[in-house]
């Protein structure tokens, strides 16, 4: 054996058992972990994988930087045969990938896809030195150097390594590298020929060896994990509806995620597949409003966490207060603009309303505003504690029927409690019932026994609370009989077709958009044709990324004679109103406010009229308006109006015979 | 140390006008719809000081006490679901009433045959009636002397010592125990129960103390009447203040609430 190879078998060895104990010590708290028994359905888990890393869907939605990782992933991809040659001859000297054309086909891929992953890394260098978005604010920048320098010297060193062989002359896959034998040339242009040749090739396999063995060494503490753990997180993904949270088991001793060792396996796993990519971050509107969180850093702080101490033994500083701020856990509006972006499908905020969990039902701490809605749910069944109305004086001259247990309905219409209470939002209701009305819907409320969903109770962590709310409100449902039900409120659809199921509530529910829609659809309600004026509109969390309906509202809009014109970010990358998550009732400091920002994003479209289609984004825009008019010396107040009062007024005043 | 508290059930303050029922001829306040009652919010805050106090002295043990009429059971007990060591009931139809002569005479019974109490927390005021008289009976007929209005109350050596709330300050008052203090909003709120705490106080029964046991007075001898009731007519009316910047419409914001009456200058009350 020569010492040559004596050398790079201890090379390689030493390499692999270092990078195994590496791992190792990743794998201890993973394995240590309930696994969430998300192994199958394995058809549309697989399919996931197939298109959104194959794919990369999401990471297409950015071309520059998806294109950049796409030549990247497929050079990756492709030079891993090198990475078997070089290390296969680096343990037997007759190993090669000849048989399965190693010096043809394979050689000219491997020229191919080097020069693609060139290209990918001086892309990515040009990204994080020149363009420099901010969402990379947070990241670990000299990783992310570390990585590009490791793969280009791989790629160079390859290369360079073919090169020199080709300018020995023997090499007899020449003419199956292009790119090496141009280097050749140059090579031999240089006087560079025969032994010397010769001993430049061999310095440039150890320089690429050593570099394959450098990373695969180095990536466990790296973000560049994500090459091992990237396609089990996507395949492990939720497939559950978006809107739907675990149920808490209440019996359970602990209450939340308190101890970063509760977290489930694909909830660790995340952790580890971060790639501090920032398209959470660059999107959350939290961060941008400049409070104390950012989901990347948030899944960061929380990886080096679990990692800080030995897994199962030694004392780990506290989780929530010491990894994480008690205000970041509460400053997020679980809009799920973050888990929409990310690329890896982490899951961010299961991972905060567990915290919660922990805050609002173990450790009895609520911030103020939020504490003080949560008890009147309790107190009152609605949240608007100091609203001068009962739950139905809405209606006191409409005379709509209210739905007595054994009675029934065609729909049933869930006002909620911010439509039912409060001055502003009860013009939707009543708008609503005018368009019911006009379009012969036969439909009915429940009065005074409907009470609040629980919604805002389960995103502020009191499951307990949601869990009372939901089992009594199933009781009145189930005691009724209607087709479906209606709601006002996005946030109310969302938890009873989504959420109520594990209650023993089972309906199919739709939002006022989706029945207005269907109305003008089938000619029950009319529809005008020409766009007389411009309006913008505010995609609801709830309504859009949580239930994926985008279209209704448009098209309700579109046949009240309303031109859609769209804000920068609307649809799945909608910016929050700021209200999601109970944060309606937060106090939020002046200069934080998310809803300004909102707002201003709204006005900045030169629309008439701002649209939205939840009483919460409607209270938070019109709040937004008037702050950011008030700003702006003389500015006017856009109208900001539901999709109701906007229909409702067309259909009106077409009934009356006024012209537009 | 053995502190007392006096809950009152109440009817829900933020129970909005519409859903009020007025009945005059028993001259009682009724919720048109069914609405839960709530402990009065004041008292919730002389709960919170006991809690407090033993958070300082973990010996310290807090009973409950609340006299009424239609005592929602899982509302009142939120007192042990926060910390309460125990909560006695009196109910009878005589204790729902606007004289708060009987009240005061109950809880005067019931802490004398518990044994008496170191330190009894009253909150200021009621908030159905707002009589704000209770403690001062009581402090008369249990020979206590009496604080009130404190935002902080501590206990130490034998006294305890109250930060008294005043419109241009505070006061620092101390009185030897056995004593009474009411408690005002500044103090803060009640804290939220942990779900445990709630299913444990879930499990939990209150103690009933039947009435006539007590021997306490039934009412006064000539007691104040109720002559009428009315829902107050609530009215809007909107002003816009304008100024040349925010600072000069905030100086006529503050000129035209104080010609209105609603505020008034330092000092006054
Ligand atoms: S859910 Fe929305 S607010 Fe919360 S972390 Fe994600 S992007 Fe930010
Ligand atoms: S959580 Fe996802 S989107 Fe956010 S930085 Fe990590 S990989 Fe990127």
């Amino acid at each position: 054996m020569s010492v040559e190879l004596a050398l790079r078998l201890l090379v390689i060895a030493a390499a692999f058992a270092w990078a195994g104990f590496r791992f190792a010590r990743l794998a201890r708290p993973l394995m240590a972990t309930a696994s969430e028994a998300r192994l199958t359905p394995v058809a549309p888990r697989a399919w996931g994988v197939v298109i959104n890393i194959l794919g990369h869907r999401r990471l297409l939605r950015k071309p520059y930087a998806g294109f950049l990782h796409l030549f990247m992933f497929f050079g990756f991809l492709f030079l891993l045969t090198a990475v078997i040659q070089i290390l296969g001859a680096g343990v037997s000297p007759i190993f090669d990938l000849d048989w399965i054309g190693g010096s043809t086909w394979i050689a000219f891929g491997q020229n191919l896809f080097a020069l693609l992953l060139l290209i990918g890394v001086a892309m990515a260098a040009w990204q994080r030195l020149v363009l420099a978005p901010p969402r990379f604010v947070g990241s670990n920048q000299t990783d992310a150097a570390i990585i590009l320098g490791l793969i280009a010297t791989i790629v160079i060193g390859m290369l360079l390594q073919n090169a020199c062989r080709i300018a020995t002359g023997g090499d007899a896959s020449a003419a199956w590298r292009p790119l090496s034998s141009l280097i050749a040339r140059g090579l031999a242009a240089a006087g560079m020929s025969g032994a010397s040749a010769a001993a430049a090739a061999t310095a440039f396999a150890w320089i690429h060896m050593l570099a394959i063995l450098v990373f695969l060494v180095y990536i466990p503490s790296s973000k560049h994990l994500h090459v091992v753990v990237g396609i089990p997180n996507v395949y492990l993904r939720d497939l559950t509806p978006a809107g739907r949270l675990a149920t808490s088991d209440l019996e359970q001793p602990r209450l939340g995620l308190s101890d970063i060792a509760q977290l489930g396996r694909k909830q660790t796993l995340d952790l580890y597949a971060c790639t501090e990519c920032g398209r959470c971050q660059e999107l959350c509107p939290a961060y941008a409003s400049g409070k104390p969180l950012s989901p990347k850093k948030l899944i960061m702080n929380l990886r080096d966490h679990l990692l800080a101490a030995p897994a199962g033994g030694g004392a780990r500083a506290p989780l929530i207060g010491g990894a994480i701020e008690e205000e970041t856990v509460w400053s997020c509006t679980t809009c799920r603009a973050c888990m929409e972006a990310c690329p890896l499908f982490i899951e961010h905020v299961p991972k905060i309303v567990d915290m919660r969990r922990h805050l609002a039902m173990e450790a009895a701490s609520v911030p103020e505003g939020i504490s003080g809605a949560v008890l009147s749910i309790e107190q009152r069944g609605h949240p608007w504690a100091g609203t001068r109305f009962s739950r139905t004086d809405w209606r006191h001259d409409l005379d709509v029927r209210v739905l007595a247990p054994g009675e029934k309905t065609d729909v049933l219409l869930w006002v909620g409690c911010t439509a039912a209470l409060d001055a502003r939002a009860q013009k939707i209701a009543r708008a609503l019932v005018n368009l019911l009305r006009t379009a012969n819907v036969d439909f009915a409320i429940l009065g005074e026994d409907e009470k609040c969903t629980g919604d805002v109770a389960r995103r502020t962590g009191n499951d307990f609370l949601f869990q009372m709310q939901a089992a009594a409100n199933v009781e009145t449902l189930n005691a009724r009989s209607f087709a479906r039900i209606a709601t006002v409120c996005p946030h109310c659809m969302n938890t009873l077709k989504n959420e109520y199921g594990d209650f023993g509530g089972a309906y199919d529910v739709v939002h006022h958009s989706q029945l207005l829609a269907e109305l003008i659809e089938h000619g029950r309600l009319p529809s005008v044709a020409d766009a007389a004026s411009e309006v913008t509109f505010h995609d609801p969390c709830y309504l859009g990324r949580y239930n994926s309906e985008f279209d209704a509202p448009r098209a309700v809009l579109e046949a009240s004679g309303a031109h859609v014109v769209e804000m920068e970010r609307s649809r799945e990358r909608s910016f929050c109103c700021g209200g999601g998550g109970g944060r309606v009732f937060a106090v939020e400091p002046p200069d934080q406010r998310v809803n300004a920002r909102r707002a201003a994003q709204a006005r900045e479209t030169g629309a008439a009229t701002i649209a939205t289609a939840c009483p919460f984004c409607l209270l938070m825009l019109e709040d937004g308006c008037k702050s950011v008019a008030g700003l702006a010396a003389g500015a006017r107040t856009q109208p900001v109006r539901d999709i109701a009062e906007i229909l409702e007024e067309i259909v009106i005043r077409r009934s009356t015979g006024v012209s537009a | 140390m053995r502190v007392v508290v006096c809950l009152k059930q109440v009817i829900d303050p933020l129970t909005p006008a519409t859903s009020l029922v007025l009945d005059q001829k028993a001259k009682k306040i009724r919720v048109g719809t069914p609405a839960p009652p709530v402990i009065n919010g004041f008292d919730e805050q002389g709960l919170e000081a006991a809690l407090r106090l033993r958070e300082a002295d973990k010996e310290a043990e807090i009973v409950c006490v609340s006299v009424g009429e239609h005592f929602n059971n899982d509302v009142m007990k939120r007192s042990l679901a926060v910390g309460a060591d125990q909560l006695i009931l009196v109910q009878d139809a005589s204790l729902d009433t606007f004289d708060p002569y009987p009240i005061a005479s109950a809880l005067a019974a019931v802490i004398r045959q518990i044994g008496g109490a170191d330190l009894v927390l009253c909150g200021r005021q009621g908030s159905d009636w707002d009589n704000a008289l209770t403690p001062y009976i009581l402090s008369d007929m249990l020979g206590m002397p009496l604080l009130t209005l404190a935002k902080r109350v501590g206990v130490a050596d034998g006294k305890v010592e109250i930060e008294r709330v005043l419109s241009d300050g505070t006061m620092t008052m101390a009185a030897t125990l056995p004593a009474i203090v009411t408690v005002t909003s500044e103090l803060g709120t009640l804290r939220m129960p942990t779900v445990a705490a709630r299913l444990t106080a879930a499990r939990k029964q209150p103690r009933q103390i039947a009435f006539a046991e007590l021997g306490a007075a039934a009412a006064s001898t000539h007691p104040p009447q109720v002559v009428g009731l009315a829902v107050p007519v609530a009215g809007r009316n909107c002003t816009f203040i304008e100024g040349a910047d925010g600072a000069a419409a905030g100086a006529r914001l503050a000129e035209t609430l104080l010609h209105a009456g609603t505020i008034r200058l330092g000092g006054e009350r």
